[in-house]
């Protein structure tokens, strides 16, 4: 349509019959989507559209929706033998899109669900009376009992959650008094967005998933993470940590800020819920953590000369899962040089010991067993002691190097086999940190 | 007394030792033979104590809860077999402490590997 000039408070009105008589618009034509463009602030120019018979005496009117959104809530439907409710939702955007218009009734406790893809420019429209007489099925195949006479609705964009590509119109018709009212939706965007959490404090070489946190404004405040719809994430340091998309990885001892953006639906209704670019941060602070406070937290010996330790440990950070790079082991040592051959007899013949012996567990683990065992014995039985140093260690990559650094030690752990004059018995005996284990030999 | 017998020729034979008695071919077969019904009669469903009776543990650390654990025969560190647990019915597994009463969940055929002790 050619453009159109309006002065201040001038009002204009455009006949789109005329249009269809001069043959511009079919004449077969009974909808289209009507979009009007114009220079000015927001709100300069009142938009209504107008239909009416041919006497004139009724008619039907509706405002142009101002902003297409993601979301519409808080609008009514009104449905009996004198009311009727007609919804309408449509695409604005420049690609398709699925809708979905969600009646709710029953105190909001049921809901009706039509679901549509979209082409530009394409409406769904909803008869709610006829919906109810003839107990139309919705997508998932439920209908509305007739006797509903009322609820509220929605109209969700399901394919665009941050900035939506609808429009929304309703018009429910007072058959009794020949008047049509129409609703306006409030439209639904969201707060500011912000990572979660703000700041993040880990060690060096690991991978975190990263949350942006967003409210819904019509989700009762609810936080919804839409890191998935972020882009352009970075690093302000990446010998730091780099972020190319929601996983941060950690590389070295540091600080850097983490960035991403995200284009929105602001929740400012007032204004239509306005498209805005918002830019998220995060605190990043890299930092070698170790394992700290190493205890023996247990110590016993059994009836079959076994020594039974256990040992616990915590993180600099507090946290145990930090130590995921990190491993907690034991450093054994043996007399004289390696393979240590176990003293035959008392011991059985043939076994030895290569030692350092280096049995690890991963330090996340916060926990490890120790046992001490033996090879087996073999008489006849002679006299001996020898005793094994130990050091227990962690091995972080970010600590000293990545070399060994010991928590505890040296242990000595000393086996002797002995003879016990009053009982006449050959016996084994085992100790460590003041804990003993004996056993009688066969 | 012939399992003794065989079990010392068996050993001597490992180490090559001149001076032990001698062992033959049957003899260590026998051992052997002898050995492994033993150990098998170790089979899931059974508990850490009946284990016990004829493995005991490898020795060294091992991770606390994790219900898995590398066990020796008991008449040669060199013979292994890897074993899981679970907690007796009606105590939870994760994290619970070793219990006598543990139940073998699995346990492997016996494997020759380096006997090593801390």
């Amino acid at each position: 349509m050619p453009p159109v000039t309006l002065l201040p408070g001038q009002i204009r009105t455009i006949g789109l019959a005329d249009f269809q008589k001069s043959g511009q618009i079919p004449i077969e034509a009974k909808w289209a989507t009507v979009t009007l463009g114009y220079t000015g602030k927001r709100a300069d120019l009142v938009a209504v559209a107008l239909s009416y018979d041919k006497t004139s005496r009724y008619g039907l009117q509706t405002p142009f929706a101002e902003g297409i959104s993601r979301l519409f809530k808080g609008s009514m439907w009104h449905v009996d033998s004198t009311h009727n409710t007609l919804i309408t939702t449509g695409n604005g955007g420049p690609e398709p899109t699925k809708a979905q218009v969600t009646l709710f009734y029953n105190g909001g406790q049921s809901k009706y669900r039509v679901e549509k893809l979209l082409l530009p420019g394409q409406q769904i429209w909803l008869d709610v009376g006829q919906l109810l007489r003839n107990q139309v099925p919705d997508s998932d195949g439920k209908m509305i009992p007739p006797d509903t006479m009322y609820g509220s609705y929605e109209l969700r964009d399901l394919d665009h959650p941050l900035v939506g590509l609808l429009y929304e119109g309703k018009l429910v018709i007072d058959k009794n008094y020949g008047h049509a009212a129409y609703g306006c939706a409030r439209c639904c965007g969201w707060g500011a967005p912000s990572f979660d959490p703000g700041s993040f404090f880990g060690p060096p070489d690991i991978d975190n998933s990263e949350d942006v946190g967003a409210v819904d404004g019509c989700e009762g405040d609810q936080v919804f993470n839409v890191a998935d719809s972020a882009y352009d994430w970075s690093s302000s340091n990446t010998a730091v940590a780099t972020l190319t998309s929601p996983t941060l990885h950690t590389v070295a001892p540091g600080t850097a800020t983490g960035i991403s953006y995200l284009k929105m639906d602001n929740n400012n209704a007032r204004a239509f819920c306005p498209e805005i670019y918002y830019g998220a941060q995060q605190g990043i602070t890299v930092q070698c953590v170790v394992p700290t406070s190493f205890t023996q937290t247990s110590g016993s010996g059994d009836a079959q000369g076994f020594l039974h330790f256990t040992y616990s440990w915590n993180s600099s950070d507090g946290n145990l899962n930090d130590l995921a790079a990190c491993s907690m082991r034991e450093y054994v040592t043996y007399p004289g040089t390696t393979p240590f051959l176990w003293p035959s007899p008392s011991y059985t013949a043939g076994y030895d010991s290569p030692f350092p012996v280096t049995n690890s567990v991963p330090a996340s683990d916060g926990v490890f067993q120790d046992t001490h065992s033996y090879p087996g014995f073999q008489g006849p039985y002679v006299a001996n002691s020898f005793t094994a140093t130990q050091y227990y260690q962690y091995i972080c990559p970010c600590a000293n190097g990545g070399q060994p650094v010991d928590v505890m030690g040296p242990l000595s752990i000393v086996r002797t086999v002995y003879f016990s004059s009053p009982s006449a018995e050959w016996i084994y005996q085992a100790s460590k940190s003041g804990v003993t284990a004996s056993v009688v030999l066969p | 007394m012939r399992t003794i017998l065989a079990l010392v020729c068996s050993l001597t034979l490992l180490v090559g030792a001149t001076d032990a008695p001698t062992c033959t071919l049957a003899d260590n077969a026998h051992w052997l033979a002898d050995s492994l019904k033993e150990m098998e009669t170790i089979q899931s469903g059974m508990t850490r104590r009946d284990l016990l009776k004829v493995f005991r543990p490898a020795g060294g650390i091992s991770r606390v809860g994790s219900f898995k654990g590398v066990y020796v025969y008991r008449d040669s560190p060199f013979i292994k077999v890897d074993v899981e647990f679970a907690a007796p019915t009606g105590t939870a597994a994760s994290g619970a402490p070793e219990s006598q009463e543990d139940v073998i969940t699995s346990i492997s055929r016996p494997y020759l590997a380096q006997a090593a002790y801390d």
